[in-house]
């Protein structure tokens, strides 16, 4: 096996939150995303089944290959056409990996260090992310376990500290449009999350596997139980017109805390957590291309490509877009929902059929 | 050969990772206070006063001693561009710093700019990372340098005293407090307009001198300046929002015409109730106020049960007059929203609204607008009658 560490369910709980977490905090696309007006909050709670749902077609398929991951699953299901779909997965987890550290660079360039090259932040970061690939997966679940407690206090904490400034009548009048676009705002802000690729993967390092739907679910609430408050906050505090124009509307609420006058300017704090979410986001997410690609090609042991694939997000991520705009239209909920939705439920559903039909599985011994 | 390696490793990222790139000491920087922006004389052209902190003139220096309040503690540097930024860069050229803004508390418009629309003036303040959406919004009556470069005797640094002077108008609940994202918000909502403090220069009798004075508020339709309300109907608006907190209300004597006497305002609430009927909107503003006895001029007992409803009917008088004084103004001179009539329509009525959105602004101003008060009178403070001679 590539990967001998364990994680614990909660490990793993924590490690996918932190990297759906951060860049929601930073970026909060889904207000400009149907509904379209204050009724996200309602969308943020209905995610919370239609993302267990989309999860749905790689726990079958999980349950039917026990103790293999994504590629070596595609692999016993389609034969050496799998390798086709695992490259698919390959370059998703690249793309992905490459996309946040983009993020990372673009939010660090626009607020605290508009002068230096964004290339600086994304070496940097890579960096981290390639040394902590070196040191394997228990290693970056538990930098994960001390990062999310703190991440997730600090953000209940500009919750209860913006709580004054949140006039809630902005939220008013509810359902206006009706339930359709409140249900299509929920699935948009579910189909972005990754959580199916993440279990497929690292299932088989989880040690009680048996658990896993509790944790599922577990994982549903806590991003529900964040991005709900995060909407109303955002909402009541700069009004629905507002949060769609500001790029970071997430930061600038943390801007505008003022508790009598002398907190207040804690933005800077909220830089130094965020950047510390983002780097165990993007460490994930690279270690995860990284191996996939260890897996497809049969390697046996992961190390040697680190620097390679390393290299190559830090390019992708450059390259990738030419400015911020056009990162943007990528990310837009038309683009990325469609595209992640094909990886995410569309192809694990489909190879689920295929599956079935063919009557593949492993039994368990 | 590992070690070198580590070595070498932690030498590129110390030079790397300090985090230090954009880096700005302290005295390379001009922190700006406030900042007034005006027509320049130029055609097209925006003149911006930027209030600098002198950080050598505040050092050691005693607030309240006598002579702090000749040594100014701001520096006023005064520069043109065709915009904000334009102008602050070309102001580098005067100063021998970099202007930064984060520390900025006090943003003031010119009248003849405000009345032209603040639209692009304002579109910095929310775009460049800089200057926070905190900062308080005002009007100037007149020009806005002149704000920016008058002193104030008490304080060092005059924006924090208009600062101060923003916060503290709660006690008259006679100026309103607005701050950049308030305005904002109120912009971009398709249903209101937005409204801003207003501030202006006034002649001081005894020394000759001019002193900055907050009176009042500063309308705008969408992003247009088109008035400004005086303290009492600032108060009239401040009731409809429920925003009223303190303050002194005169009514005549019940017992003489003639004499005044104060009540203050311990608390007040307002409700908006709109209602639809017949496609004839009406809406019916409640408000709640409680209050005592603060001041009265001697010589006559007021406190009995009948002299004290007498008193509630003439304050719940004044309330209504002042309320009515704003919405003369606001809803049929100007026709602009400022009151929320829009939101609290939509809101009701979410359906209707679809059709009343696109002809809002001309419904607006024939809306038929009752207003309710219900003002209470309780205590008397420490003393019943008032102090007799004999």
């Amino acid at each position: 096996m590539l990967e001998k560490g364990k994680i614990s369910n909660n490990q793993f709980i924590l490690i996918f939150v932190i990297s759906r977490l951060m860049l929601t905090m930073a970026y909060l696309p889904y207000v400009n995303a149907p509904p379209w007006n204050q009724d996200l909050w309602i969308s943020a709670i209905l995610a919370f089944p239609i993302h267990i749902l989309l999860v749905l077609p790689v726990y079958f398929l999980t349950n039917r290959f026990p103790g293999q991951s994504l590629i070596q699953s595609v692999e016993t299901i389609l034969g050496s056409w799998g390798k086709i779909i695992g490259a698919l997965y390959v370059w998703f987890f690249l793309h992905r990996t490459a996309v946040i550290l983009r993020e990372l660079g673009e939010f660090l360039k626009a607020i605290p260090y508009p002068e230096t090259p964004i290339i600086v932040f994304i070496t940097a970061t890579a960096l981290f992310a390639a040394y902590s690939i070196y040191k394997g997966l228990e290693t970056i679940c538990r930098v994960a376990e001390i990062v999310a407690p703190l991440v997730l206090a600090s953000v209940f904490l500009v919750f209860i500290m913006i709580a004054k400034d949140v006039d809630i009548y902005a939220l008013t009048p509810v359902l206006e449009d009706g339930i359709i676009p409140v249900i299509y705002g929920g699935f948009v802000i579910a189909a972005r999350s990754t959580l199916s690729l993440f279990l497929w993967m690292l299932k088989p390092f989880i040690n009680e596997p048996e658990k896993i739907r509790t944790t599922v679910v577990l994982i549903s609430f806590i991003l529900t139980l964040h991005l709900t408050p995060t909407s109303i906050t955002t909402i009541g505090v700069f009004g629905l017109e507002q949060a769609k124009i500001l790029n970071f509307p997430f930061f600038h609420l943390v801007r505008m805390i003022n508790i009598g006058s002398f907190l207040e300017r804690i933005d800077a704090l909220f830089i130094g957590f965020w950047v510390l979410g983002m780097c165990i986001d993007i460490a994930i997410h690279n270690y995860l291309a990284v191996l996939s690609a260890a897996q497809l090609l049969k390697l046996k042991d992961y190390r040697p490509i680190v620097v390679a694939m390393g290299t190559v997000i830090v390019s992708l991520s450059i390259l990738q877009a030419e400015s911020v705009v056009e990162l943007n239209e990528f990310l837009s909920y038309k683009v990325l929902t469609w595209y992640n939705l094909f990886f995410t439920f569309a192809l694990p559903l489909l190879l689920l059929i295929v599956a079935v039909i063919g009557k593949k599985r492993i039994d368990y011994k | 050969m590992r070690k070198n390696l580590i070595l070498i490793l932690i030498i590129i990222m110390g030079t790397i990772l300090i985090g230090c790139w954009s880096r700005r000491e302290l005295d390379t920087i001009a922190i700006i206070s406030a900042m007034g922006i005006d027509k320049s004389e130029e055609e097209g052209k925006l003149s911006v006063a930027f209030q600098i902190i002198k950080p050598s003139e505040l050092q050691g220096a005693i607030p309240s001693g006598a002579g702090s309040a000749s040594s100014k503690g701001v520096w006023v540097l005064t520069s043109t561009g065709y915009t904000i930024i334009d102008a602050a860069r070309n102001a580098t050229m005067q100063s021998d710093r970099k202007l930064f803004f984060p520390q900025n508390k006090i943003v003031v418009i010119g009248e003849e700019l405000a009345r032209e629309g603040i639209t692009p003036l304002i579109d910095f303040l929310n775009r460049d990372p800089e200057p926070r959406r905190t900062s308080w919004l005002l009007i100037a009556k007149g020009k806005a340098h002149d704000i920016i470069s008058a002193k104030h005797e008490q304080v060092n640094i005059p924006a924090e005293a208009i600062e101060n002077m923003i916060k503290s108008s709660s006690a008259t609940s006679m100026a309103v407090q607005v701050n950049i994202n308030e305005f904002l918000k109120n912009l971009a909502s398709p249903t209101s307009d937005p409204i801003a403090c207003r501030i202006e220069m006034i002649q001081d009798h005894q020394n000759k001198n001019q002193k900055m004075r907050l009176t009042g508020a500063s309308v705008f339709r969408k992003d247009k300046l088109v008035g400004f309300l005086d303290e009492h109907e600032t108060r009239g608006l401040n009731w409809i929002l429920g925003k009223v907190v303190s303050g002194i209300i005169l009514v005549k004597s019940p017992k003489d015409e003639n004499e005044d006497v104060a009540l203050e305002i311990i608390r007040a609430s307002s409700k908006i109730i709109p209602e639809i009927s017949d496609d004839q909107i009406k809406i019916t503003i409640e408000i709640k106020e409680e209050g005592n006895l603060a001041e009265q001029l001697p010589d006559i007992d007021l406190t009995n049960t009948k002299t004290f409803k007498e008193l509630e009917q003439r304050k719940a008088q004044v309330i209504k007059n002042e309320v009515q004084s704003v919405l003369e103004k606001a809803q049929k001179e100007w026709g602009a929203d400022i009151f929320g009539f829009g939101d609290a329509v939509h809101r009701k009525y979410p359906k209707e609204w679809k059709t009343l959105q696109t002809k809002w602004r001309d419904v607006f101003p024939t809306i038929n607008v009752e207003i309710k008060v219900d003002a209470r009178l309780r205590d008397t403070g420490l003393s019943s009658a008032p102090v007799k001679g004999r």
